[in-house]
């Protein structure tokens, strides 16, 4: 039954950043697309908004971290169903030198984070003009 | 060109989630008789093909005095994609996720996120008032706000002697 959701979401144990807030964190699915000049990165983080994610690039190391307030108060709250749980998103990418690091963008938009990785100058594919002698 | 997802052993664990396994093994057992029994009611004509097909919405829901509270997790569905409808004591919500880029399967480098049609219906603890029914739709994550029938509510019969 696990696998047939889209909201299947994976806890990690300990925190990895010393910025992590208690309790749980949850890892972002994420696709990742390669086009022609960019690649990107897709990933999913419900419930968090623009201002609750940092988008951090260091040591060829891109990390996600999205802040998600719980949604209701635990102690008072009678449910019945919980099949997912609430918590902070964190996930992280290594990047290699084709990708230009400096222009990276990023946008969310109904819980879907995407980052633009524009490719570097270097390993854009690049049409050589042949010229007559 | 290297981008790769990256993460330690030590830190995650794959299968863990949020919840204690026995809490974990209820859910589970409550979506499969749901499931089950929703299927079954609903007429082979409907149920016969599309659950191959179809995805499951996971859901939190939570008893209140005067209302139920239902919240899914639907990141990339747009609001105008989800689908609510209350029938007697049920709730069905189906949620079609598309994707925003256009990309050729060849252009995948990863692929984690799921597509297409969700679909998930759950009986209601109490007698709910259909009038009553609010869904929104913000960041990803869908609330629904249902008002029980007030006439259904329990109601202690003095018993007479004689």
């Amino acid at each position: 039954m696990a696998a047939d959701t889209n909201i299947e979401k994976h806890e990690e144990t300990t925190q990895p950043v010393e910025r992590m807030r208690e309790g749980r964190s949850y890892k972002a699915n994420a696709d990742i697309i390669e086009k022609q000049d960019e690649i990107l990165l897709i990933a999913d983080v419900p419930g968090a908004r623009a201002e609750d994610i940092e988008v951090d690039y260091e040591n060829g190391e891109l990390s996600i971290h999205g802040r998600v307030e719980p949604r209701q108060d635990e102690a008072t709250t009678n449910y019945l169903l919980r099949e997912y749980g609430v918590g902070d998103f964190y996930r992280s990418f290594k990047i290699g030198e084709g990708v230009d690091a400096s222009k990276i963008v990023a946008e969310v938009k109904q819980g879907v984070l995407t980052l633009y990785l524009p490719k570097a100058d270097a390993v854009k594919p690049r049409k050589i003009e042949v010229k007559a002698g | 060109m290297s981008l790769t997802p990256w993460r330690n052993k030590n830190q995650v664990n794959e299968d863990q989630s949020a919840l204690s396994p026995i809490e974990r093994l209820r859910g589970e057992m409550d979506g499969l008789f749901d499931r089950f029994f929703d299927r079954s009611l609903s007429g082979l004509a409907s149920s016969a093909f599309s659950p191959l097909f179809e995805k499951s919405i996971r859901l939190e829901l939570a008893d209140g005095e005067d209302h139920v509270i239902v919240r899914a997790e639907l990141s990339g569905v747009e609001p105008k994609e989800v689908n609510v409808e209350v029938v007697g004591q049920a709730l069905i919500i189906k949620a079609e996720k598309k994707r925003e880029q256009k990309t050729k399967e060849a252009d995948f480098f990863h692929s984690e996120v799921q597509y297409g049609s969700f679909t998930r219906s759950v009986q209601l603890p109490a007698a709910v008032d259909p009038a009553k029914v609010k869904a929104k739709h913000v960041n990803g994550v869908l609330t629904i706000t249902i008002g029980k029938d007030p006439t259904a509510k329990p109601k202690r019969i003095p018993v007479a002697g004689e």
